[in-house]
C-alpha cells in the first residue's frame, strides 16, 4: 500500500490525480469515501481522471422521460466521450462486465493509502467498441 | 429453391376505384367525398410527388378485365397466392396505406375506418388465407387507438399498420404511445411500412427534398431509421415491453451500422437517456423485425449474408413479396440469395412465432 496523502487534502466531491510509481491515479473522494483510478479510459485510453464526478442519472420510478439522480451510487464520466463508470467497483454503467481500472483504497490515521496491485477491473489497455 | 409454404407479410391490396370504399364511409364522410360533383371526389391521400417511371406496379398485375394491380382477387390468387404457396398473406393496402398524407385528420381517420371495414368485408371473406391489418392514421393517436380497440378483437386482424408521419415527430414521441398501448392490449405488433411523401406527410429523406423517384426510393431507409432510433430512445420498449415491431419494405442492410453507432453513442449518452436499461441493440433484437424486401443486391452474394449476420438475419427476417409492385421479390429469388438452412425461418418459421395470432 502506497501514501499517497492526507484525507484532507482530498476535497469532498473531487477527482485529484496523483502519480504513484510512475503510473497516475486519480483519487477520488465522494462524502467520506475514497476511490482510486487509473487516470485511463478503458475506451480509448482517454484522461478518465480529467472527467467529471457525477451522482447516477437515473429515470424516476423508472418512467421513460423522467430524471432523477441517485447520490448512492456516483459516476464518473471520461471527458473524451461520456463513458462513464460506477466508482464503487469500475463498472461500465452501460455493461457492468466492463471495467475502468481501479485500486483498493484503505485509510488509515487520516492517510490515504492505495495498493497497485489486486485491482479488480480488466486490463485497461483493451480497447472497447 | 424453397418450395414449402410460407407467409406473406406484404401484399397490397386495393380498390378498383373510390366508388368500392365509399360505401364503408358514414353517409356525412359520403357526402364529403362526392360533394365536388362534376370536379371529381376529394382525393383521400396526399398523393405521389415522385412517380415511378414505370409506374409502381408490375405490369403483368392488370387484371384481364382492367381492374387495377392489387385490386381482383382471382388475378391475386393466380399470380401470388396459389403459385407462391402462400399459407397465410398479411394484406397491407395500396392507396389507403398512406392515409397519413392527409391534412384533414378526421378524415383520414374516417378513411382509415372505411378501409378496415372494406378489407373484411371484401377481401378476408374470400379467402382464410388472408390476413388484415388495423390501418390507422396517425394524424389523431387517440383516433387510431379508438380504431384498434374497435377491431382489435377479430382475429383476422394480425397488426397495427402505419406509414407516414401525420404529425411531424418521429414514432417514439409520446404523442403516438396511445396507439401502443392500444395495440399491447391486443398484443398487437405495429407495422411500420416504408412511406410515401405526399400530402402533409414529412419528407422520406432526411434533410433535403429529394427530385427523383430513384432517391425517394433509395432513401426510403432513412424515416425506418429515425422511427426506430425514435421508438428505442424514447423507452417505448421499456414502457410497453411486450410491443413489437415490425419494419415493412425498408430494406435490412443499414441495420448493424445503426445499431452499432446507436450503441457507441449510447455508452457516451446514456446520461440524457437513463430509462434505457440495456444496450440500443438489445431492444432491437427483442422487439424489431423486418422484412426481407426489398433485398439489397449485393455485389457478392456472401456480402450480404454476412452482414445480416450480424444483426441475427436468420432470426428477425420475415418474408414479403410487396405485390403487385415493381420491386416485389420473388419466393425463387429471395431462396438464391440466401443460406437454404435459414429459409425455413425466414419464409414462415420467423413470422409463425412474431404474430401472436397465428
Amino acid at each position: 500500500m502506497i501514501d499517497v496523502g492526507c484525507l484532507e487534502d482530498f476535497k469532498e466531491k473531487s477527482i485529484r490525480l496523483v502519480t504513484v510509481k510512475s503510473t497516475e491515479i486519480g483519487i477520488i473522494r465522494w462524502h467520506d469515501e475514497v476511490f482510486a483510478f487509473k487516470n485511463a479510459c478503458p475506451h480509448q485510453q482517454g484522461p478518465l481522471c480529467a472527467g467529471s464526478l457525477w451522482p447516477r442519472m437515473r429515470a424516476k420510478d423508472d418512467r421513460p422521460g423522467s430524471l432523477d439522480v441517485d447520490e448512492q451510487r456516483p459516476v464518473i464520466s471520461c471527458p473524451w466521450h461520456g463513458w462513464e463508470f460506477d466508482i464503487r467497483d469500475g463498472s461500465a454503467v452501460w455493461d457492468s462486465r466492463y471495467h475502468a481500472r481501479s485500486y483498493p483504497v484503505h485509510i488509515k490515521d487520516g492517510r490515504v493509502f492505495v495498493a497497485l496491485h489486486g485491482g479488480d477491473s480488466a486490463d485497461s489497455e483493451n480497447y472497447l467498441g | 429453391m424453397y418450395k414449402e409454404s410460407i407467409i406473406d407479410c406484404d401484399i397490397h391490396h386495393t380498390w378498383g376505384s373510390v366508388d368500392e370504399l365509399l360505401p364503408y364511409m358514414s353517409k356525412g364522410w359520403r357526402e364529403y367525398v362526392t360533394g365536388p360533383g362534376k370536379a371529381g371526389y376529394v382525393p383521400l391521400t396526399g398523393g405521389d410527388t415522385y412517380p415511378n417511371p414505370h409506374g409502381f406496379s408490375r405490369e403483368d398485375t392488370f387484371s384481364s378485365n382492367g381492374r387495377p394491380p392489387g385490386s381482383d382477387y382471382d388475378t391475386m390468387k393466380s399470380q401470388l397466392l396459389d403459385p407462391q404457396r402462400v399459407e397465410k398473406g398479411i394484406l397491407t393496402y395500396g392507396e389507403g396505406l398512406f392515409v397519413d398524407t392527409n391534412s384533414n385528420p378526421y378524415f383520414a381517420a374516417e378513411i382509415a375506418r372505411a378501409c378496415n371495414d372494406w378489407t373484411e368485408e371484401q377481401w378476408l371473406a374470400l379467402d382464410e388465407r388472408l390476413l388484415g391489418s388495423i390501418l390507422v392514421s396517425n394524424q389523431a393517436p387517440d383516433l387510431a387507438a379508438a380504431e384498434i380497440r374497435r377491431l382489435g378483437a377479430n382475429p383476422r386482424q394480425v397488426q397495427v399498420l402505419m406509414a407516414n408521419n401525420g404529425l411531424g415527430q418521429p414514432f417514439g414521441h409520446p404523442l403516438f404511445h396511445p396507439i401502443y398501448e392500444a395495440a399491447c392490449e391486443f398484443d398487437l405488433p405495429i407495422a411500420l411500412h416504408a412511406a410515401a411523401a405526399g400530402g402533409i406527410s414529412t419528407s422520406p429523406a432526411g434533410h433535403g427534398t429529394i427530385n427523383f423517384y430513384i432517391e425517394y426510393h433509395t432513401l426510403v431507409t432513412q424515416p425506418m431509421m429515425t422511427h426506430i432510433v425514435s421508438m428505442i430512445t424514447n423507452g417505448v420498449f421499456e414502457k410497453f415491453p411486450t410491443l413489437k415491431v415490425i419494419l415493412i419494405e425498408g430494406g435490412v442492410a443499414w441495420v448493424p451500422s445503426l445499431l452499432w453507432r446507436l450503441d457507441t453513442n449510447y455508452k457516451g449518452l446514456r446520461r440524457e437517456v437513463p430509462w434505457l436499461r440495456k444496450l440500443p441493440s438489445e431492444y432491437f433484437r427483442e422487439h424489431v423485425r423486418l422484412t426481407t424486401q426489398p433485398l439489397e443486391l449485393s455485389p457478392e452474394r456472401q456480402d450480404l449474408i454476412d452482414l445480416l449476420t450480424f444483426f441475427d438475419g436468420e432470426d428477425v427476417l420475415l418474408y414479403a413479396s410487396d405485390y403487385p409492385h415493381w420491386d416485389s421479390d420473388q419466393v425463387s429469388y429471395v431462396s438464391t440469395r440466401l443460406p437454404s438452412d435459414w429459409q425455413p425461418k425466414i419464409f414462415y418459421q420467423n413470422a409463425k412465432e412474431f404474430y401472436s395470432r397465428f
